[in-house]
């Protein structure tokens, strides 16, 4: 019996073993090595170093110039000025008149007590030297008590004013580590009720008043390009709820006739931007922008004392922020827009595609379905529908981007995309695609679904800084890794374009950013980046690409650019939003807006919208309708059925190409509100848009605009 | 509360499906018959109130109130600064009541306005309703009333104060209860009080509880009224909990408003617990749709006047449109929301969009009898979204007042509305039947015709399969084929061939009837008459359809063969499936030809549907009594006997089920939490 015993004993512990040790060689992850895929990170301008020390005398000195621009640093005071000699006016790092001359903020954690701490250059012990650099001074900082310190780079170059905090000059100790800097947070600070207002990048970009009487509001923080996922729940509800994010991290201040625009270069991915009003701290209004070294999350214990805990590893790389100065009639977003978009040019960080889209149509195809007998695929438009969809569509000129959505077997909204269609459309392979028409296949690189072929969370799915897999609780979905995301689309990319006929309608790869703490293939936030747009890279290579929603990273394989935000996410302190992004890629890629004409609450209003911000209309289809869809995973779209919709699309394709054909696919170069409710757009050919969103007629600068409609005044009209 | 549970999961899961991408304009939505529909955006946000500047320039501080005058002027009782405010309409202060008359304000909670511009203020933290001029001169003091009535009431904090022009009456709240108050501020009774229906455990408890119970059972029973308004003579009001929690109360205090769950229950997944809507505050729109907000959601729903919900909007959050705390909510005559977040405090100000006026639109034309006016709104609005149901019952109401009761029914079918689908179907067939009367007396001679031919010849065809069952085809596969007519003619027959024959049955014919079950299921929603069948076939589940049929049955079987085992049956296993299987002959054969007949049917008739549908249960049901008697030569008393035995050894093997499926469960939660311990190792 004792025998009998110890067998059962020695079989079960061996079972567990082997299930075990199994259980993890079949789960394996990849591993990640990030060399390949470093290319794809941009490397901004870096400073020639000069390596004198300078004098700590009490005044400015010069020490950098550059076209229009002229940077003084005071040694004794720690003051940075920089002068627009265009215009004469000085841009400062301090409120005059204040204590307020910290340049830089730096937040600490002590890792023994697990305390944030916040310590700058001008309270405390802070010990700033400052050396010479080619056209600019490098500060070396360091904090004795906490013995922290790294250098600071200001810099001339191209008449563009650099900041710089090299990662390898950071250094810490063994109790106090960096959680965040905040650069320059003070710099250009204006007082409440002046001539001026503060360009947030939020959504579209939207604008802050400084002559606005809000009282007393908190600031607004914001990750660069993405939140955190740290709960995929809240990730997919922020979208829901509006709540958009930045997708160009560049913020500007406006002052009188002189305004900055400032962009966040290096390790924008690992950043956040701040927007304080006046009155909340000091009676300034500021925005500046900080670098994110590590995340920090905030521990409550059962007593309800609360601690913090940082995830230890260092999440990011060089941190820079770039400063160009503007004057006169460019002194405001559109001229920030202009700038940012130079930027971009000479970094060669957007596409150059003067391609004509007259229309940008989605065909829902399918969705998954509960049954009486099971779940199966609905199909709601065949490849056979589609033809004739498209044959219904005017003739144009232009092309039409029109996407397959839910073409795949498991239907829309389900994931992962594995890249196998679903039969019941057709043979995608022997599908004539009309002339004027470019076919694009949906496909999402981020998320999966747990229990679905193509990804296990186990293997795939990210970790938390406590390396525990990140699943939503509302919905059993995780994010995939980025290196194991972009091995798999490897492996589908040739089944997936049917050789070069079809492009991809890519989502979630430009706008998803997260970190993963797996031990076998961690990543961070940029290496994420860095994989994602080697996945766009691919998926472009031998096919048009169109990118939903992207960040900036990832413009410059877009051949389309998609579901852009029309607003801003609407913060209460903020103002009217404009179209900063639009501006930033009009003329370089065409794009669409994130509401599509039909599912909009006024079509008069989306209309306008599209001829406002130089946007492709955009519409959704299928071809039995959205009754159809009822009790599937499409059924958010309610209004999709193209016999119904067949008129105003037609008529809409011939309004816009009509106004195309004026624009002639130039850049959107101005934009301004000239009454209530009425918006001028400038582009590049000297037209001009006028959009009365009034429901009575307007004249405005000599040209009347009918009620919800716009007039289009010609080049030497 | 699992089935709860996984209708509200469905519903979180929906909304996180359609986050993914944006593609339409929000994410408001309506429940309408417990689906959830998006629809287009339907407030949009104007602008944001966040404070005014005075003697010091101080933003609101847990503001408590909002009301709008019918100039348009904003109220608000800045409850945290002790003030009331009055500002225009883009926020410019234009008068503020701090102090006056040597007194002062201590946390005032509410402010209503008359006609006259009489400013009514709740003073709650000096116990007194308020009375200021429109320049803030203080009228009135009203503390507590005396009434030996309003004893129970020990502290009087009124925080919500409305005056009837009607009646010169003014209604306030103080500790959750209504109160009704004459010009002269005599208490003149509670208002709205939930009328108590006769339940014997109320009546139990009042006989023998201990008081601490007797005290609940009061608490139970009182109505919590949480805000007020007044509308066009109406008081409208909101309550605390799930049921009957909006009421509109007219002069003489009656509720007239559909009784109804309304509002959200919100279920928190991570802790698993479900709360009940909590309304902070009611307003009414012009065109007389009820506005109210949840505070527990952040979410502000629309009802028309029957109790529909128009839709839902708002959330949580911070940015325009969502709400961190609403506390008052209320409409100016132009249709703008004005939803005040304590919070963050701050006054939103919403104005409906297209859709949303066009539904307000095609409400108020409806109601003003403009049929023609109303359906062509409601058609537009169908098209802008088709999936928003509300709109095709409403198309259909009109449809039944202009009597084109085909299209009625159709559009009371998409809108999957059961109850006015049956009326225009009664009233379709009663029209179709009037004008062809003709038809329908020769096609009822005409069945009357071929029952007769049927009664005859399956006589015929009876005695002569009878006879090759006892004489040809004894245990032969086509005979057992053949017992299938015989058990709808003579089932002692039937059980007795398969008796005779028990060593020689194929069980595979028999299993036909079983495996005929789940088609006949599908036919039966697929084929009936939506307004008895009462559902789709995407709305039903195949298995729970066909098990509710076939588990009872293959329960009996089992347990009886058990029972009779020991109590000297004859009847073996195999013989015992059989007898179950052809049982169910009759349901199978029957269930189509009432299907069919349902179509003839109408709402009126549903009875009858019923009735039939049991009578064939009931079928099934003697015919297994009849086929434990017959197989095991068991009397009269001692099938009775059998029977009531196995039925109890049903319950236990039930609860046998129950218990071993609770245990399984809670094993398989523990080994799933164990691999999911697992899978977060790397």
């Amino acid at each position: 019996m004792k025998k009998e015993k110890r067998i059962i004993i020695a079989v079960a512990l061996l079972f567990i073993v082997a299930f075990t040790v199994g259980n993890n060689l079949l789960n394996r992850p990849l591993s990640y090595d990030p060399e390949p895929t470093k290319g794809y990170q941009t490397v901004f301008a870096r400073p020639v170093s000069g390596g004198e020390m300078l004098e700590t005398a009490d005044l400015m000195q010069t020490v950098g110039t550059s076209e229009n621009l002229k940077l003084s640093y005071n040694p004794s005071l720690q003051e940075i000025e920089l002068q627009n000699t265009a215009s004469g006016y000085i841009w400062k790092s301090f409120c005059e008149g204040t204590t307020l001359k910290q340049l830089f903020n730096v937040t600490l954690i002590n890792t023994e007590s697990d305390n944030t701490l916040a310590v700058n250059n001008v309270e405390g012990d802070c010990i700033v030297e400052a050396y010479t650099l080619e056209n600019g001074v490098s500060l070396k900082v360091f904090f004795p008590s906490q013995s922290i310190g790294f250098t600071f780079n200001i810099w001339l170059e191209s008449g563009r004013m650099w900041a710089l905090i090299p990662i390898d000059s950071l250094v810490e100790s063994d109790i106090f580590s960096v959680l965040s800097i905040d650069m320059l947070p003070y710099f250009g600070a204006a007082p409440a009720g002046e001539d001026g207002y503060i360009m947030f990048p939020d959504g579209s970009g939207a604008l802050y008043d400084f002559t606005q009487k809000t009282v007393a509001t908190s600031p607004v923080t914001v990750d660069v390009y993405s939140d955190r996922v740290t709960d995929v729940d809240e990730l997919l509800d922020a979208q829901s709820t509006g709540v958009h994010s930045v997708r160009i991290p560049a913020y500007g201040i406006r002052r009188g006739r002189d305004a900055v625009i400032a962009y966040i270069a290096d390790s924008a991915a690992s950043s956040a931007v701040t927007l304080e009003p006046a009155g909340y701290v000091c009676n300034f209004n500021r925005i500046y922008g900080s670098g994110i070294y590590r995340k920090v999350t905030e521990v409550v214990s059962e007593a309800g004392i609360s601690s913090y805990q940082s995830d230890g590893r260092i999440g990011t790389g060089d941190f820079s922020i770039c400063y160009q100065f503007l004057n006169n009639e460019k002194a405001n977003y559109s001229g920030m827009a202009s700038a940012v978009r130079g930027l971009l040019q000479e970094y060669k960080l957007l596409p150059e595609n003067d391609s004509d889209v007259g229309l940008k149509l989605d065909v829902v195809m399918g969705a998954e379905e509960e049954t009486m007998v099971g779940s199966t695929y609905r199909t709601v438009t065949t490849l056979s529908q589609l033809e004739d969809i498209l044959s219904k569509l005017p003739e144009t000129d232009s092309k039409i981007a029109t996407v397959l959505v839910g073409w795949q077997e498991h239907g829309y909204g389900l994931y992962p995309d594995t890249g196998r269609a679903a039969s019941s459309i057709g043979n995608l392979s022997k599908f004539k695609v009309g002339n004027g028409v470019e076919l694009y296949l949906d496909y999402h690189a981020v998320l999966a679904d747990k229990g679905r072929k193509g990804a296990t969370l186990r293997r795939d799915g990210i970790r938390n800084s406590k390396r525990v897999t990140i699943l939503g609780d509302i919905r059993e979905t995780f994010v995939i890794n980025a290196n194991t995301q972009l091995s798999m689309f490897e492996k589908i990319l040739p089944d997936l374009n049917f050789s070069g006929k079809y492009g991809l309608s890519v989502s979630g790869a430009g706008s998803i950013l997260y970190d993963d703490y797996n031990k076998h293939c961690g990543m961070t936030r940029q290496q994420t980046a860095n994989s994602l747009s080697a996945l766009l890279d691919k998926a472009g290579k031998d096919a048009p690409l169109m990118v939903n929603e992207p960040n900036d990273y990832a413009l410059k394989y877009a051949d389309f650019v998609s579901n852009l935000y029309q607003n801003s996410s609407g913060y209460h302190i903020l103002g009217e939003s404009v179209p900063f992004y639009q501006m930033v890629i009009s003329g370089t890629v065409p794009y669409s807006l994130d509401i599509a004409g039909n599912l909009s609450s006024d079509f008069r209003i989306t209309r306008l919208r599209w001829a406002e911000y130089g946007a492709v209309p955009y519409f959704v289809v299928s071809a039995d309708g959205s009754a159809a869809l009822s009790e599937t995973a499409a059924d958010i779209f309610f209004a999709i059925d193209f016999e119904e919709q067949s008129e105003q699309i037609s008529k809409t394709v011939t309004e816009f190409e009509a106004l195309h054909k004026k624009l002639q696919n130039s850049t959107l170069c101005s934009h301004s509100k000239v009454a209530d409710n009425v918006y001028r757009s400038d582009f590049e050919n000297g037209a001009s848009v006028y959009v009365n969103y009034n429901d009575q007629e307007v004249t405005v600068q000599g040209i009347t605009v009918p009620a919800m409609d716009y007039v289009v005044q010609e080049v030497g009209a | 509360m699992k089935k709860l549970f996984r209708i509200l999961a469905l519903v979180l899961a929906l909304m996180v499906v359609f986050s993914i991408t944006c593609f339409a304009d929000g994410s408001d939505y309506v429940i309408y018959e417990e689906q959830k529909a998006v629809l287009p955006k339907v407030y949009e946000y104007v602008t944001t109130i966040t404070g005014v500047s005075s003697q010091m320039n101080r933003s609101f501080a847990a503001p408590n109130d909002v009301f709008i005058d019918k100039n348009g002027f904003i109220f608000i009782a800045d409850s945290g600064n002790d003030r009331i405010l009055k500002l225009d309409s883009t926020g410019k202060l234009l008068l503020e009541i701090s102090s006056f008359e040597d007194d002062y304000l201590i946390n005032p909670t509410s402010v209503y306005v008359d006609e006259s511009g009489r400013i009514f203020v709740t003073d709650t933290g000096n116990y007194r309703i308020l009375v200021f001029d429109r320049n803030g001169k203080c009228l009135e003091k009203n503390g507590k009333p005396e009434s030996d009535l309003l004893s129970g009431l020990t502290i009087y904090m009124p925080d919500r104060v409305v005056y009837s022009e009607k009646t010169k009456y003014s209604y306030c709240i103080a500790g959750k209860q209504l109160l009704l108050m004459d010009p002269d501020n005599v208490f003149q009774g509670y208002c709205g009080a939930e009328p108590v229906d006769f339940s014997l455990k109320n009546f139990f408890i009042r006989r023998f509880g201990t008081q601490e119970q007797i005290d609940t059972l009061s608490q139970n029973e009182s109505v919590a009224y949480t805000n007020i308004c007044m509308f066009d003579g109406d008081l409208y009001s909101v309550t605390l909990g799930k049921e009957n929690n909006i009421k509109v109360l007219n002069g003489i205090g009656v509720n007239t408003y559909p009784a109804g769950n309304y509002g959200e229950v919100i279920v928190n997944l991570e802790e698993k617990t479900v709360a009940d809507p909590e309304f902070c505050d009611v307003a009414v729109e012009p065109s007389g749709n009820i506005l109210v907000a949840q505070a527990n959601n952040n979410r502000i729903y629309a009802y028309d006047s029957d109790g529909n919900m128009l839709f839902s909007f708002g959330g949580t959050g911070k940015t325009a449109g969502q709400f961190s705390k609403i506390s008052s909510i209320a409409i100016s005559a132009d249709g703008s929301l004005y939803v005040l977040d304590s919070a963050l405090n701050h006054l939103q100000v919403l104005r409906p969009t297209y859709f949303t006026e066009q539904v307000y639109a095609g409400d108020t034309a409806y109601d003003n009898g403009e049929y023609e006016k109303s359906l062509g709104i409601w058609e537009n609005i169908s098209t802008l979204c088709p999936g928003y149901l509300l709109a095709h019952e409403k198309i259909g109401n009109i449809m039944l007042k202009q009597k084109d009761y085909s299209a009625a029914a159709e559009s009371y079918k998409t809108a999957k509305a059961n109850g006015g689908y049956a009326e225009a179907y009664d009233k379709l067939r009663t029209a179709w039947m009037r004008d062809n009367i003709y038809i329908v007396v020769i096609a009822i001679i005409i069945l009357l015709a071929l029952l007769y031919i049927c009664v005859v010849g399956y006589r015929r065809v009876y005695k002569k399969i009878e006879h090759s069952l006892y004489f040809e085809e004894q245990g032969s596969i086509k005979a057992f084929f053949r017992l299938y007519f015989v058990q709808l003619c003579h089932p002692i027959v039937c059980y007795d061939r398969i008796k005779a024959n028990r060593n020689r049955i194929p069980l595979w014919v028999c299993f036909i009837a079983p495996a005929l079950v789940p088609f006949v299921c599908i036919f039966r929603i697929a084929a009936g008459n939506y307004a008895i069948v009462g559902q789709t076939v995407s709305d039903a589940s195949l298995v729970y359809e066909s098990a509710i049929i076939l588990l009872p049955v293959f329960l009996w079987v089992f347990i009886s063969y058990l029972v009779t085992s020991l109590m000297s049956g004859e009847a073996t296993l195999k013989e015992t499936i059989a007898a179950g299987c052809y049982s169910l002959v009759p349901w199978v054969v029957f269930t189509p030809i009432i299907t069919l007949a349902s179509h003839v049917a109408g709402s009126a008739d549903h009875v009858f549907f019923v009735l039939a549908e049991g009578l064939l249960i009931a079928l099934v049901i003697i015919n297994l009594l009849i086929a434990m008697g017959t197989m095991n030569d068991y009397t009269f008393g001692k099938t009775l006997l059998v029977t009531v035995v196995s039925l109890f050894g049903m319950v236990i093997v039930c609860f046998a089920v129950l218990l071993f499926s609770s245990l399984t469960v809670q094993a398989i939660n523990q080994i799933s939490s164990f691999v999911h311990e697992l899978n977060t190792l790397e």
